[in-house]
């Protein structure tokens, strides 16, 4: 019991540290309350899309394609709210989410390609389709309708998010399939349950989400441009990044928690590579390097993990049968 | 019976398909533009634009035959591009080597990724290519990196057919009739049975991922000599090209027994067929992008529920 | 089994009918480009009416591309990194009324600010019976290959945007008879304006948007922002060049300058300012700070009018659009056999500052909606049409060249 507190403490302290890193380079920027604020609002855009990586990411797939989903949502929500106002905006990013999330189902289902290689081909795709009907002109959407992407428009959006996502994540009986088809996706199929549908399902979720955060995306920064080919995976590294860090805290936070301290993380650095006035590239190296580390280190950990278990295992059967001799 | 030959048809669509797009291309583009795109100079320079294509589709027949992808082929084509740009002021055969041992460390550190570490391929590769990005702009920070004037020399077509021809029979031999190759088709199949059988994945994938990273070298090389400098997009979308144009070529894209190596040929021909008819019709970019993501998407999708019916009515028997 | 097969390539076929048909759409599109999103709008839905025009008329991308200045045989090629956006477009359309006007035909070619593909196109466009190729040139050392290229086609060539300032380059292009010559503009005068309204303004300590180091244009904007600095005692805290892929990264990146440096009350945009200024002017608003941060940025783009109208903007530098007309100009008359002038030459292309909502409002009118030089202007640049038209004549268009230039010619004012 102790220790599962200290654990829980210890996780709250990684972004604390990092925080106090910056602080000791940068009193004079990161010694402020204001610098706290912003990097907890800056983190909810990041964190609402991870929530939404998550479930395909337990499964070990990747929806390449959110990046240029958002993309284009902004760009219909845009368009719409000439119209709509702000109505238009939320309804838009719903709707191109729905109809992106559909559409990549559909086409997984009945083509069954692999999903990476069906959501790359989509970017290009969607990309195009997006300079294509707004001509590669910038659009933007006025003042008056850009509640959401402020506090405490953000705020209220995100914590509803948080309350969909724990539920589904850890009350649903979606969340308990995609957890069985991450353990192992032969035994989930022998309980009865689909894995095509759950990945399905959790790439419609993944647009959803990423819907929602585009929600905020756009009334924060009150426009969107165009983007083609591969550069839209950029805007998708800090999330996907977040997913790894809080599966490696999840062992110790609910994992709902975890992703948003991975968020929060994403953000100080983002914050804090700016306060150094270090060159943007730099951002891309660090960021870069630190999902490979990440990574590296869950593989090892699980090849660790996995050859314990056996070892164990081994010790265990080998005092069996000593019991059975004596 | 019946269904043994429509297996039989099925698979031989599925290996005669490349062919037919190859001349349904080449005959559509010839007709739409008047006979333009036959001309020889026309001809010379569809071989000049598919020329680093050719070299990179190559290498990476041997990673899609083991069922893994490299996206980070495009930065290491631009940091081998502005690594032999540097050098070029000193020696050009030095450049040369630069380049291609830059793309050799490039090709191990994504072959230790996955096939040591174990991390999943695209992701390795696509953080590395961000890494690799970021680099090439603090690279490229005292603008972009012209090459030495000398170089120009070697923007020879002889010599690049010669390259071509050499690097890719070479390829095809170990791929069609080595022992590795025949490996990384058996890994591309399964990996268990691979395993059992006492392949050294681990080893396989990384001398692939270092044939891919040596390919970006020279790729890399060659294409500075074009365009006679590095800019920090150099090589940009290469990675998605191979892709296409292995599809379009007929590599079944989880690899295996199936893979053929002429499928980089057919597959970079039609590209670059592709590619130029567009431009010569006037189409802009964003059609373009979009005709080829469809035709991509498309092509895929056939294929793959082709195979699908083949290798289930194999099964079956 | 067998229906599910039947399926499966149903849903194929429709998705590509629907896909091709927005690719017909695209191709058929792309004349002016958007003011703000609802005019984007409006064009989407003319591109829809005409892509059903098409489709009945049997489906003739091309037809509904090529221009309607047709029946003359003088073909100029144009390589640029897009067709449509707010500083491309009315390069473009500038060209293309140029072309109309004086009766040539013009194929236009992509390229996504990709060097390999602006060699690619050039290729291409030459292939496709060019006579004469233009192009902005993303790295000096790419110059002899571009030369060399053309050279060997016996193809004229020229550059828009561009300053040959290199000595090397200068020298090889010089050497060749097939150039024509180079419109350029005074970026380290654009960015050095863009400065100084922000010090009008009461700006010193900046932060600045811009492109990534690596490109000619940013070296020179550069150093106009490092003049002004120091003739105005101004100060760059903390610059951006990359990470400004949407208006919302620069909006964060808005939020963490302010935050990082508190004494922070100006921001240049000296490049990507379609993506960052939407950005930076909500996250100002959003923190209640539009008065405290002063704004300026180098090119046009579709929201000013409205940003100048709240008082969000000081300054935007831009206009000029006219460089790929003039060198039009120079192609058709040689071509036709009547040069203005038989040795290259480079031009100066002037800048608009636009510094007020009447400003901003008098451009959208008379050099945006309308263009600055109408087809029959063009037409009379062509010694073939008006014999008496000389290369000074020329200069002194382009010398003139402003808003109340247009104004006064178009009888505005």
């Amino acid at each position: 019991m102790n220790k599962k507190i200290i654990n829980k403490v210890v996780v709250v302290m990684v972004p604390i540290a990092l925080y106090l890193f910056f602080l000791i380079l940068r009193p004079k920027s990161f010694g402020k309350i204001n610098t706290v604020y912003i990097i907890f609002t800056q983190s909810f855009i990041t964190c609402m899309i991870a929530w939404g990586m998550q479930y395909l990411a337990k499964m070990g797939e990747f929806d390449l394609a959110l990046g240029a989903e958002m993309l284009l949502d902004s760009i219909i929500a845009a368009l719409l709210s000439t119209r709509f106002g702000i109505a238009g905006i939320i309804a838009g990013c719903l709707l191109s989410a729905c109809i992106c999330g559909i559409l990549k189902g559909l086409l997984y289902k009945v083509m069954k390609i692999p999903i990476m290689i069906l959501t790359i081909a989509l970017i290009y795709l969607l990309g195009a389709f997006g300079g294509l009907i707004t001509h590669s002109a910038a659009l933007t959407i006025p003042y008056e309708y850009t509640f959401l992407g402020r506090a405490p428009g953000n705020v209220i959006v995100f914590v509803l998010t948080g309350i969909i996502m724990y539920f589904l994540a850890n009350k649903s009986v979606y969340g308990a399939n995609v957890n069985a088809v991450a353990g192992s996706g032969g035994i989930a199929r022998n309980n009865g349950i689909s894995v095509e549908n759950t990945k399905i399902r959790s790439l419609l979720l993944s647009s959803i989400f990423a819907g929602i955060a585009a929600i905020v995306q756009l009334s924060h920064g009150s426009g969107v441009t165009p983007s083609v080919g591969l550069d839209s995976i950029q805007n998708i590294m800090q999330p996907m990044m977040s997913v790894f860090i809080g599966f490696v805290m999840a062992q110790y936070v609910n994992v709902v928690f975890s992703i948003f301290i991975g968020s929060i993380l994403m953000s100080i650095i983002s914050n804090g590579i700016t306060a150094l006035n270090w060159s943007s590239a730099i951002y891309n190296v660090v960021v870069g390097a630190i999902l490979l580390l990440i990574m590296a280190y869950m593989n090892v950990a699980k090849t660790y993990a996995n050859r314990h278990e056996e070892k164990t295992r081994a010790i265990a059967n080998m005092k069996e049968m000593n019991m059975v001799k004596m | 019976m019946k269904s043994k030959s429509n297996k039989k048809g099925m698979e031989l669509f599925i290996n005669l398909f490349p062919f037919i797009s190859l001349l349904v291309v080449f005959i559509g583009f010839a007709l739409l533009s008047g006979g333009r795109t036959l001309d020889i100079n026309n001809s010379r320079k569809i071989f000049e634009q598919s020329f680093s294509l050719l070299i990179v589709a190559g290498a990476a027949v041997f990673l899609l035959s083991l069922n893994c992808l490299d996206m980070s082929v495009g930065a290491a084509v631009g940091m081998a591009g502005a690594v032999a740009a540097l050098v070029s002021k000193q020696s050009i055969p030095l450049a040369f080597l630069a380049a291609l041992l830059i793309g050799l460390l490039i090709g191990l550190i994504n072959g230790v990724l996955h096939g040591v570490l174990g991390i999943n391929a695209m992701i390795a590769t696509l953080a590395m290519s961000f890494i690799l990005r970021g680099i090439l702009l603090i690279v490229c920070k005292s603008g972009t990196l012209g090459i030495a004037v000398k170089m120009y020399d070697l923007d020879h077509i002889g010599l690049k057919v010669a390259v071509c021809l050499i690097l890719l029979v070479v390829a095809w031999l170990f791929f069609q009739f080595h022992s590795y190759g025949k490996k990384c088709r058996a890994v591309g199949a399964g990996e268990t049975a691979a395993v059992q059988s006492g392949i050294p994945i681990a080893l396989i994938k990384v001398i692939s991922y270092l044939l891919m990273g040596a390919a970006a070298g020279i790729a890399g090389f060659f294409t500075v000599i074009r365009t006679g400098a590095a800019m920090y997009n150099t090589g940009n979308m290469v990675e998605f090209d191979i892709l296409i144009a292995l599809i379009l070529g007929g590599m079944p894209i989880n690899g295996g027994a199936d893979s053929k190596f002429r499928s980089a040929v057919i597959g970079v021909l039609i590209l670059g067929i592709l590619n130029n008819g567009m431009v010569l019709l006037g189409l802009d970019t964003y059609p373009q992008l979009i005709t080829k993501g469809i035709i991509f998407i498309l092509v895929l999708a056939l294929t793959f529920t082709i195979r699908n019916k083949i290798n289930s009515s194999k099964k079956v028997a | 089994m067998k229906r599910k097969s039947v399926k499966r390539l149903m849903t194929l076929l429709v998705t590509a009918s629907m896909l091709i048909g927005v690719v017909g759409c695209g191709s058929a599109g792309g004349s002016s480009g958007g003011g703000s999103t609802s005019d984007a709008q409006s064009e989407t839905k003319e591109a829809v009416e005409e892509t059903s025009q098409a489709a009945e008329a049997g489906n003739d991308v091309e037809a509904s591309e090529e221009a309607p200045a047709a029946e003359s045989d003088i073909k100029l090629g144009l390589t640029i990194y897009s067709t449509t956006d707010a500083t491309a477009g009315p390069v473009v359309r500038n060209m293309q009324t140029a072309c109309d006007g004086m009766g040539a035909e013009l194929v236009i070619a992509t390229d996504d600010q990709n060097l390999e593909k602006e060699i690619t196109n050039i290729e291409n466009l030459i292939s496709n019976g060019c006579q004469a190729v233009f192009c902005l040139p993303y790295s000096d050392d790419s110059i002899p290959r571009i030369a060399k290229i053309c050279e060997d086609a016996g193809v004229y060539f020229g550059f828009y945007w561009y300053d040959l300032s290199n000595e090397e380059t200068h020298d090889v292009c010089y050497a060749s008879e097939y150039f024509l010559g180079n419109i350029y503009e005074d970026d380290v005068w654009s960015a050095y304006t863009a400065m100084k309204t922000l010090n009008e303004a009461g700006a010193s300590h900046i932060g600045m948007f811009g492109l990534p180091t690596g490109r000619t244009t940013t070296t020179k904007r550069d150093t106009g922002i490092a003049q002004a600095c120091e003739e105005f005692g101004m100060e760059i805290l903390v610059e951006d060049r990359v990470n400004t892929n949407t208006s919302d990264d620069a909006a964060s990146s808005v939020e963490s300058m302010v935050s990082a440096y508190p004494d922070l009350d100006g921001i240049v945009i000296a490049g990507m300012t379609q993506t960052c200024l939407p950005g930076v002017i909500q996250s100002l608003q959003n923190l209640g700070m539009t008065d405290k941060v002063k704004v300026s940025c180098i090119d046009f783009n579709e929201n000013q009018t409205e940003y100048f109208e709240k008082n969000s903007v000081s300054g935007v530098i831009g206009g000029h659009f006219t460089g790929g007309a003039w060198l039009a100009v120079l192609a058709i008359n040689k071509l036709q056999g009547t040069p203005l002038i038989e040795e290259a030459v480079s031009i100066k292309d002037e800048f608009l500052v636009l510094q007020s909502a009447d400003d901003a409002k008098n451009y959208d009118a008379h050099l945006y909606d309308e263009l600055p030089y109408t087809a029959e202007e063009y037409a009379q640049m062509s010694k073939k049409i008006n014999e008496a038209f000389t290369y000074d004549d020329l200069l002194k268009i382009v010398g003139a060249y402003s808003i109340e230039d247009v104004m006064t010619r178009h009888g505005a004012q």
